[in-house]
């Protein structure tokens, strides 16, 4: 049982869709990848600072 | 599942495999959906647009799936206050919009060749319009209030009431239509599908569920460590 | 039930003292169905064609006019405070506020619409039944509209938001109004229609309230 990827008469219907389906899913995909990275890192950063105050604070005082 | 939503260390460990799991299921569902997908022979009617209505019926039933999760979540965020409901309300509203719009469009490249027209005052078509907007407003909402906690309850509000009208509106839409068109453009008793088309609609309807599940995991990811970073940054100032 | 009674009071006294709420909402809906012919073209047939459907959506962008303005005055001013703390809920606040905004603002349109509705072209017999569709219709329209108005309450855009999350919400009222007007006037069923729309008004009646005063609660708090 071969592939039949012609469309006929209604290519330029098939297409398009296919196309816009995948150009949704990709937005998607890549916002919500670049949202989990940017705030993973954000949280990372945040948490460095804190330890780095946390470890400056003691030789401020002393 | 609800153990891991009110327990966010819990639900970080969890999705930190499941999401990724999830995004492998789905890439393989997809894959052998559209295998079987472009192996089933065109239709007697429709001819070779039944490769369309795959992706599209699959959208459309996707819309109702992810405002179905989105009431749920708004629910037990709303009477519980369960700690990461918030959070999959939120992240559930832009994956629903997508896949509403996805349904409204590839719908319309559809009725196009099937129909003559780019867009017909159908009952179905109609009522997932209407869904659109309903995500449009719940959007909307969200962005216009600033305070974090009463923009969540307020959006999980207009969920509710959502979840209240939507049958009203598929209810209301349908009456409408009889009035207006002798003959629906969807027939209710149908002839059964053959396998070889339901094959190929399910599996690529299961790539969706999944592809959503990975998906709304990975946004109340963002979520959670977005709210960690805020808490954090609040300490640091004060 | 006195309580309640001087909520009603209070809150028509601020409608019609609220700088003409009824008038900027009569003359916008005069002002849109004067627009109608000029972007659809005058011939009577057309117009006449689509003369009920059109006078009920006029109808219900009318009635958001006066919404913005439902619960962020007391927001602003601290009434809604103490609205909640008082002895009556403010479930019933909510209702009273919504009753007094169909009967200051609803009422007069729906009186208006067969009127605009004949301007534009219907037939006369049709105007009993487009008054009592609208003021039927208004209630639904008034108590669905409040919860988008508490809803937006501190709110960045009041106006345009409470329109986007409303208007979705007005699919139902909208097709079973002008339905059984149409109904009417092809000597069809149009009972159904204003049975479907008398429930639909009655569900915004029974449920708005409790949507509206859990937003309320939500924006005091």
């Amino acid at each position: 049982m071969g592939l039949d990827f012609a469309a006929g008469n209604y290519a330029a219907y098939v297409w398009p869709s296919y196309a816009l389906t995948a150009l949704i899913f990709a937005v998607l995909i890549i916002d919500s990848l670049a949202r989990a990275r940017r705030w993973k890192k954000a949280v990372e950063t945040r948490e460095r600072e804190a330890r780095e105050a946390g470890a400056a604070a003691p030789e401020d005082e002393a | 599942m609800i153990a891991i939503l009110t327990n966010p260390q819990r639900f970080m460990a969890f999705s930190a495999w499941f999401a990724p799991l999830l995004g492998v299921i789905a890439a393989v569902l997809a894959a052998v959906g559209l295998w079987s997908d472009f192996a089933a022979p065109p239709d007697y009617q429709q001819g070779y647009t039944v490769h369309i209505m795959f992706i599209h019926v699959a959208a459309a039933w996707m819309s109702l799936f992810v405002y179905a999760c989105l009431g749920a979540a708004s629910f037990l965020g709303l009477v519980f206050r369960v700690a990461l409901a918030d959070a999959a309300a939120r992240a559930a509203a832009p994956l629903g919009a997508g896949f509403t719009l996805l349904a409204l469009v590839t719908g319309s490249f559809w009725g196009r060749p099937m129909w003559g027209t780019w867009w017909v005052w159908d009952a179905r078509l109609t009522s997932v319009l209407v869904l659109f907007l309903f995500y449009l407003g719940y959007l909307a909402l969200q962005a216009a209030i600033d305070d974090e906690q009463r923009s969540a309850r307020a959006c999980a509000i207009l969920a509710l009431v959502g979840l209240v009208n939507l049958p009203i509106v598929h209810f209301s839409v349908e009456w409408w239509n009889t009035l207006h068109q002798g003959a629906s453009v969807f027939r209710k008793d149908g002839p059964a599908m053959p396998p070889v088309y339901l094959v190929p609609l399910l599996t690529i309807a299961l790539a969706y569920m999944a592809a959503f599940g990975g998906l709304w995991l990975v946004r109340i990811r963002a979520e959670v460590w977005r709210r960690r970073a805020n808490v954090l940054a609040l300490r640091a100032a004060g | 039930m006195n309580g309640f009674g001087a909520l009603i009071r209070r809150e028509l006294a601020l409608s019609w003292g609220r700088g003409g709420g009824a008038m900027l909402a009569l003359a916008f809906y005069l002002a849109m169905a004067t627009l109608l012919p000029l972007a659809a073209g005058s011939e009577p047939a057309r117009l006449a064609a689509v003369a009920p459907g059109s006078a009920w959506l006029a109808l219900a962008v009318s009635s958001l006019l006066s919404l913005e303005r439902l619960f962020e005055r007391d927001y602003e001013d601290g009434a809604l405070d103490l609205l909640a703390l008082g002895p009556a809920p403010l479930e019933a606040a909510a209702f009273a506020k919504c009753l007094a905004q169909w009967i200051t603002t609803g009422a007069p349109l729906a009186l208006l619409a067969p009127v605009v509705a004949t301007a534009l072209g219907a037939p006369l017999k049709l105007a009993p039944l487009t008054v009592i569709t609208a003021l039927i219709g208004g209630l639904g329209f008034s108590f669905c509209g409040g919860i988008g108005a508490a809803l937006s309450l501190g709110s960045r855009r009041g106006g345009v938001l409470i329109a986007v999350i409303v208007l979705p919400l007005f699919a139902p009222p909208v097709i079973f109004g002008a339905g059984a007007i149409d109904a009417f006037g092809a000597g069809l069923d149009w009972k159904t229609g204003l049975m479907l729309l008398g429930a639909y008004s009655l569900t915004a009646l029974a449920l708005g309230p409790f949507a509206m005063a859990a937003a309320c609660r939500n924006a005091l708090s």
